[in-house]
């Protein structure tokens, strides 16, 4: 191999005083190999390169005649290269360019943000120093990196920065904010009227001219408390004040709720194993001969490390895998057991309907009936709640 | 006159000091690998080079090396390896 470096050259010396030159040769210091006698007056022989002129001109003072048969080694391959200078000089720019152009971040998506604008974060990131362009050692460590992006995000609960290749994906997990939905918007005067049909129970009017009583049973899109001032079966004349209150009347719902008697539920057994994947960039190298499922039933949870060296980060990492096992645990409930876990969900569901104002007065079980490990309820609610919807009162009628 | 002395005091020391003839003299010293592969050491010159047969001379006179499809595979001025089929290996003088 160290020959290989230097570099070797084969040839063919035809003459008459060859013994003597080899001789000579050898005196000189030179190591020869390979020395095969072709036929008479005619010898093989392999010599280093940087030999090369001493053999030749010992072969010249002995007036042998050579022939070049063979070249190997570096520096032939080299001379072959420089011959080819735009090809060397493509593959070292292309290499170099791939090399460059994967150490670079190219696109940044920002994921799960609904109120906070995407520009808004874009533009903290380049501030930070991560914008598409840069190079990837330059980011900033991905801690420093969100806790300097939660502080200027206060809207921002959480915040997540993956590097995927030349991607970097920032997940945001936003604050759920107070509802300012439910404040009505400014539309000038409006009436109130009836959400559903109902019959009212109670009255409790700010502003405005109640059209109906207590005990009125009254029809979805009925006038309950008036805009205006004065009779309204007269078009001109009477104040307009807009209504305000809230007029509560009894509802009567019906749901449908299926209960299967028989449920299944997922359940860790509390047996877990460990696996660790050795990972290069995002390949991982898995034994393909290992058991790869320990459990029956199991739940993964992984969990990536890299090796770092302050912002360096090697493409070498491993994967550590969490094996849980699982079991899926059946329950059996009994007809009366589904009945009031069905009449619960619905109890639930209607509440979240009529929301804080609501009560549920009474419930009725009108069907019940079990098919196929299935209980089936028909639940009647009567209930009370805020009927009252503002409409807008047109200023012409 | 010199050299035949050096000669003397090699061949003394080699006596006295319980030295291998090879290094205190300079005799040739072969080692013979299997029958394809053959070094001497401690060789003088090549007399003569054919496929069947190669001569070397030494100070014990011609070292002659016959078989077939001879080959020395490397060769400097002490060593001299040679390979291919060998067959008889013989000093003359």
């Amino acid at each position: 191999m160290p020959n290989q470096i230097e570099g070797e050259i084969t040839i063919e010396c035809r003459g008459a005083m060859l013994t003597p030159f080899l001789n000579d040769v050898v005196q000189a210091g030179i190591v020869l190999k390979q020395i095969e006698w072709k036929r008479d007056e005619l010898v093989q022989i392999t010599m280093l390169v940087p030999d090369f002129k001493r053999v030749i001109s010992l072969l010249r003072q002995h007036g042998c005649k050579m022939k070049i048969v063979k070249k190997s080694g570096l520096p032939f391959l080299v001379a072959k290269a420089m011959r080819r200078k735009f090809f060397a000089i493509g593959t070292i720019i292309f290499i170099s360019l791939l090399y460059m152009m994967s150490s670079l971040v190219w696109k940044i998506d920002i994921l799960g943000n609904e109120k906070i604008p995407t520009q808004l974060i874009q533009n903290l990131l380049q501030k930070e120093g991560v914008y598409p362009g840069q190079w990837k050692g330059k980011i900033p460590s991905q801690e420093e990196l969100k806790q300097n992006l939660l502080d200027q995000l206060p809207q921002a609960t959480w915040i997540g920065i993956q590097m995927q290749g030349t991607r970097v994906v920032v997940t945001v997990v936003e604050k759920k904010g107070v509802d300012q939905a439910t404040e009505p918007t400014k539309v000038g005067p409006v009436n109130l009227v009836a959400k559903k049909d109902a019959f009212v129970v109670d009255l409790a009017v700010e502003k405005g001219n109640p059209l109906v009583k207590v005990n009125d049973t009254v029809q979805r899109g009925q006038v309950l408390v008036s805009g205006k001032y004065g009779d309204p079966t007269i078009q001109e004349g009477g104040q307009i004040v807009g209504a305000k209150g809230t007029v509560m009347g009894e509802v009567w719902y019906e749901s449908n709720i299926v209960v299967p008697m028989q449920m299944e539920y997922k359940k860790f057994t509390g047996n877990r194993r460990t696996k660790t994947v050795p990972m290069i960039g995002t390949w991982q190298i898995r034994n393909p001969f290992s058991e790869d499922h320990p459990y029956q039933t199991f739940e993964i949870v992984s969990n990536e490390s890299f090796l770092q060296i302050g912002k360096w980060r090697f493409p070498i990492g491993w994967i550590k895998e969490e094996y849980m096992e699982t079991e899926l645990e059946k329950r059996v409930l009994s007809p009366a057991q589904a009945v009031e876990a069905g009449m619960s969900q619905a109890k639930a569901e209607i509440l979240n309907v009529i929301g804080k104002d609501g009560r549920i007065i009474s419930q009725k079980i009108l069907q019940q009936s079990i098919k196929s490990g299935r209980v089936y309820l028909k639940i009647n609610f009567d209930v009370v709640e805020n009927i009252a919807v503002s409409k807008p009162l047109l200023q012409g009628e | 006159m010199k050299k035949k002395w050096n000669g003397h005091m090699r061949d003394w020391a080699s006596k006295w000091l319980d030295l291998p003839p090879d290094v205190a003299n300079e005799v040739p010293r072969i080692e013979w690998i299997g029958n394809d592969r053959l070094r001497v050491e401690n060789y003088k010159k090549i007399e003569e080079l054919t496929e069947k047969s190669i001569s070397l001379s030494t100070k014990l006179g011609f070292l002659d090396i016959q078989g077939s499809r001879i080959v020395v595979k490397v060769i400097d001025s002490e060593v001299v390896i040679v390979e291919g089929e060998i067959k008889d290996v013989r000093y003359r003088k």
